[in-house]
């Protein structure tokens, strides 16, 4: 009688261990961050210089961001994706930099790569770039400015 | 077990005529006296060859040590350096970097890389410090190399 009564009471006692613990682990999981994932495109104006390189590094200053993906610009001369460093891909800062020999390249404002990103959370992310360098044919550094474009968020 | 047997001849029933006993110890006994001279002159051989010995064996012993230490100092000062591993991951990179810095201007960006491509499309003398790869031949690889060299993230800085 009395080892039934300890097998029954055990039993309880395990059970309510279960449940709470159930509940517990319930109550304290944080809530997944919201993802999402937007392009931002990177725009070059060389003025009335033909651009043959260019190299920057792109950040984000606010919001939480990965950087999932690279790919080049819409100019046959920088249609090919940049060089980038593998290591950056999940990470929120990256540079990139690509440059063509050949004789056709853009002049004026040329969109040179998109980088693609996830955004985790809510807020929009601020981003921060700086030209690292940009050069004609010739190998001779440019004055440039650079912009970005944010694209449609998936 | 077995009982040892203290006799085994006896109980075999074997044995000898007495001239045929006597025949074996003509044979197989003793030959006599050694004469005194012999003796003592084959003792003096003994003891001389006994006392060159050591020596002989002292001179092979340090001729192995001295063999063993030149090999060892050859396998540390020829073999080891090619095993001791990569240099720190900091020193690596840094050495990488200053490899890529084509135009020696202290900083490695995309512009190393395009002047390299210029100089391997133009098919003008390359030089051998172009090859970054170390692969002998100075080309596309090497400029990517350097490329490569100049978005990377941690620049060893």
């Amino acid at each position: 009688m009395m080892k039934r009564w300890m097998i029954v009471s055990l039993t309880g006692v395990c059970m309510a261990t279960l449940l709470t613990a159930t509940q517990v682990a319930r109550a304290v999981r944080p809530t997944e961050p919201k993802v999402r994932f937007a392009p931002v495109h990177i725009y070059l104006d060389s003025g009335d210089k033909p651009l043959a390189a260019y190299q920057f590094e792109l950040k984000a200053t606010t919001g939480r961001i990965k950087i999932v993906g690279v790919e080049g610009g819409e100019h046959a001369a920088f249609k090919e994706a940049p060089y980038y460093d593998p290591a950056a891909l999940a990470k929120d800062r990256i540079i990139i930099a690509a440059f063509n020999t050949g004789r056709d390249l853009p002049r004026g404002r040329t969109h040179i790569a998109t980088v693609h990103l996830q955004i985790l959370g809510d807020a929009e992310p601020e981003y921060e770039l700086d030209l690292t360098v940009a050069a004609d044919a010739d190998g001779r550094e440019l004055p440039a400015k650079l912009s970005l474009e944010r694209g449609d968020t998936k | 077990m077995t009982e040892r047997r203290e006799h085994p001849d006896d109980e075999m029933g074997l044995s000898v005529s007495p001239s045929f006993a006597e025949d074996l110890g003509a044979i197989f006994g003793p030959q006599g006296q050694v004469p005194e001279g012999i003796d003592r002159a084959v003792a003096e051989a003994a003891r001389r060859h006994l006392c060159r010995q050591p020596r002989r064996l002292s001179w092979v012993r340090w001729a192995v040590a001295a063999a063993t230490t030149a090999a060892a100092v050859i396998v540390w000062t020829v073999y080891v350096p090619a095993f001791r591993g990569p240099l720190p991951r900091a020193a690596r990179i840094a050495a990488e970097m200053k490899r890529a810095d084509i135009d020696r201007n202290g900083r490695v960006d995309i512009i190393d890389a395009f002047r390299l491509a210029r100089h391997i499309e133009s098919a003008s003398p390359t030089k051998r410090k172009w090859d970054i790869n170390g692969d002998g031949l100075v080309n596309r690889d090497d400029v990517d190399k350097v490329a490569l060299a100049a978005v990377r993230l941690n620049k060893g800085v």
